[in-house]
């Protein structure tokens, strides 16, 4: 599968759409169950969703109810999009072309709150960094075939950027997609301080999520060095993690035992 | 070639029927529903347990929950993926994660406020790997065997030499003498992978290891999983539960912070098991109960005196005595509730420390598995 990932609002939409346009098959729908009408402004050209964005794994394939089977032979060439949790669950059979895109953290925190999904458990910051922590260190490990890019780099030259995916993808209309691509899309503007985004992440480890997502903007590889500032970064941030889920979690169980 | 036939479904030596779909996948069918849908929050809602009690929960008490994570980081480039590391994958007898206690769930009081703690280990073992072992096979699957309590090991070809197995309060750690139940190809040293399978008879593998360091490796299995306190050369004390011990390091869950740190046993100057303070004979009820009485008694009487002595201060055979014994009842009561509600704090206190206790356990697929039990 060609699979698009990223976090929520982080252009995965976008690259499923010019996926779409290129020719290739896919897997989802362009406004399941209705969104259209209540999201049709957060991604006017549709969200391509499936049951597979939590991962192409054996909860989810064979379907879970209905037993149909996606097998990775013939389903090579299809276009889904898998989020990242998703991705690092998926099996490496079906990972044939991976697709990330990242956002800035700032702007994926503001389109978050301001769309309302904010469903994690962790403030959207610290569910950015584990999302693109989560994706990298995958990538690392598995080695599967992969292009990670940045927002921003797609809309500065959306076209240029959108046949060189297609042509390195192997498969469909460069040309086509690029066509597809509207280089108008506006940018949500930010509008509020570092520190009323960051809930709670210090200002050092922001300026490793700047610092990661510039690396990634501008197409530069990870040295060894900043590798170890990303794990030091994580292993700072992890008891915040964990602290939170905690939280989450334990209420989710208190409800199950009748104690609330 | 084995030629597939569509009226029926072949078993045996068959191709990949993948490699020549007969039709176009159904992808339809996984297109998301209004209503349905895979849950992408991160990471954790596989990694989440519940530690269960042994009885009927208190319906007032803490839930305690049992997170993990990926502990791993970004390799380093130059990461071959290709080169397995299979002893990775070597049983092994301890679980890292995380144990944490329910936040507030009904409103301020006390006794429903949940508390966060984390650091922890909970022990367990891969079954499948177990299922595997040659050197234990699989138990009937018409006897089907209970997890626990521990029950005497049955005599098997490949154990003659059964003997009652250790009980789960006595027992925690592996025993040092135990053979492994998978053998590491990949290990350099017998020492490195703790035994699983507790038997009184070392296998010719075991028995080439070093006495010394067999001993120095048997004291040091002998405390994992464990509360210990570690003061290390330096001076530093840590305390905290071991969770692993490697061939020269060891792995020590911070009580207060939940860090997991892994320490060189060569850095430590002492080791000792943390013993929990005994529980408190007395629980403070008496206390609070007889000054909540005297307090009760003593506090109208007292507001009557203060009252007569206002409404006539000549009268001082009425409010004097009023005064008096009001007041030294509640200067009796007070600090008799103030003493029992110590004693009870501290006796929860205590309670709560002997509320976990690592144990062993057998498992269906013929090893053991070690737990925390948590009483809660």
């Amino acid at each position: 599968m060609i699979v698009v990932t990223g976090t929520k609002r982080s252009g995965t939409s976008m690259w499923m759409h010019v996926l779409v346009a290129a020719g290739l098959p896919y897997i989802g729908e362009r406004f399941p169950g209705g969104w259209g009408e209540l999201l049709g402004d957060a991604n006017p050209d549709g969200f391509f969703e499936s049951e597979l964005m939590g991962g192409i794994n054996y909860r989810t394939n064979p379907h879970p109810l209905t037993g149909a089977y996606l097998a990775p032979a013939a389903t090579r060439d299809h276009a889904v999009k898998v989020f990242i949790p998703g991705l690092v669950r998926s099996d490496v059979a079906f990972l044939d072309r991976c697709i990330a895109t990242v956002r800035d953290w700032r702007e994926y925190v503001a389109s978050v709150r301001r769309i309302g999904i904010d469903d994690t458990a962790l403030p959207p910051a610290l569910d950015w960094w584990c999302s693109n922590f989560a994706l990298i260190r995958d990538l690392a490990i598995r080695g599967y075939p992969a292009h990670v890019l940045s927002y921003d780099s797609f809309l500065r030259d959306p076209e240029k950027v959108a046949a060189e995916v297609v042509a390195w993808i192997g498969r469909g209309d460069p040309a086509a997609a690029a066509r597809v691509v509207r280089p108008e899309r506006k940018r949500e503007p930010v509008g509020a301080a570092d520190s009323a985004l960051a809930e709670g992440v210090d200002a050092a480890h922001l300026e490793v999520f700047d610092e990661l997502y510039a690396t990634i903007d501008a197409g530069r590889p990870l040295s060894a060095g900043f590798i170890d500032r990303l794990n030091a970064v994580d292993r700072a941030l992890r008891p915040m993690v964990l602290e939170r889920q905690a939280g989450v979690e334990a209420k989710v169980m208190a409800d199950i035992f009748g104690r609330r | 070639m084995m030629v597939l036939e569509p009226s029926a479904l072949q078993l045996r030596f068959r191709d990949d029927v993948a490699s020549e779909p007969l039709a176009p996948p159904d992808v339809a069918a996984f297109s998301r529903s209004s209503s349905a849908g895979a849950d992408p929050r991160p990471l954790h809602d596989d990694e989440l347990g519940v530690l269960p009690g042994a009885g009927t929960g208190d319906p007032d008490g803490p839930v305690t929950i049992f997170l993990r994570q990926p502990e791993f980081g970004i390799p380093a480039p130059g990461y071959d993926h290709r080169v397995p590391d299979l002893g990775s994958w070597a049983l092994r007898p301890t679980t890292f994660g995380w144990i944490a206690h329910v936040p507030a769930t009904r409103g301020p009081g006390p006794r429903r406020a949940a508390r966060v703690l984390a650091g922890c280990l909970a022990l367990a073992l891969p079954t499948d790997a177990l299922a595997a072992a040659p050197a234990i096979p699989p138990p009937p699957a018409q006897v089907p065997a209970s997890p626990s309590p521990p029950t005497p090991q049955q005599p098997t070809k490949l154990e003659p030499a059964a003997a009652p197995a250790p009980s789960p309060a006595s027992a925690p750690a592996p025993s040092p003498a135990a053979p492994p139940a998978v053998p590491d190809p990949l290990a350099a040293s017998p020492e490195s992978e703790p035994a699983v399978a507790p038997s009184p008879e070392p296998l010719p593998a075991v028995a080439a290891v070093n006495a010394t360091a067999a001993v120095t490796d048997a004291a040091w299995e002998g405390v994992d999983g464990f509360e210990v306190i570690a003061e290390l050369k330096g001076g530093k004390v840590l305390r905290g539960r071991v969770g692993a011990v490697q061939t020269d390091t060891f792995t020590l869950i911070d009580g207060t912070t939940g860090q997991i740190l892994v320490i060189p046993k060569s850095g430590v100057a002492s080791l000792r098991a943390y013993v929990p303070p005994p529980i408190p004979g007395k629980t403070g009820t008496g206390l609070i109960a007889g000054g909540t009485i005297l307090a009760a008694i003593g506090g109208p009487v007292f507001i009557t005196g203060v009252v007569f002595l206002g409404l006539c201060p000549s009268c001082v055979e009425l409010h004097l005595p009023m005064l008096l014994v009001g007041g030294g009842a509640l200067g009796g009561g007070i600090p008799m509730i103030s003493r029992g509600v110590q004693r009870r704090n501290a006796f929860q206190r205590a309670i709560q420390e002997h509320r976990i206790a690592p144990s062993v356990a057998r498992t269906p697929y013929g090893g053991w598995a070690g737990v925390l039990q948590v009483r809660f």
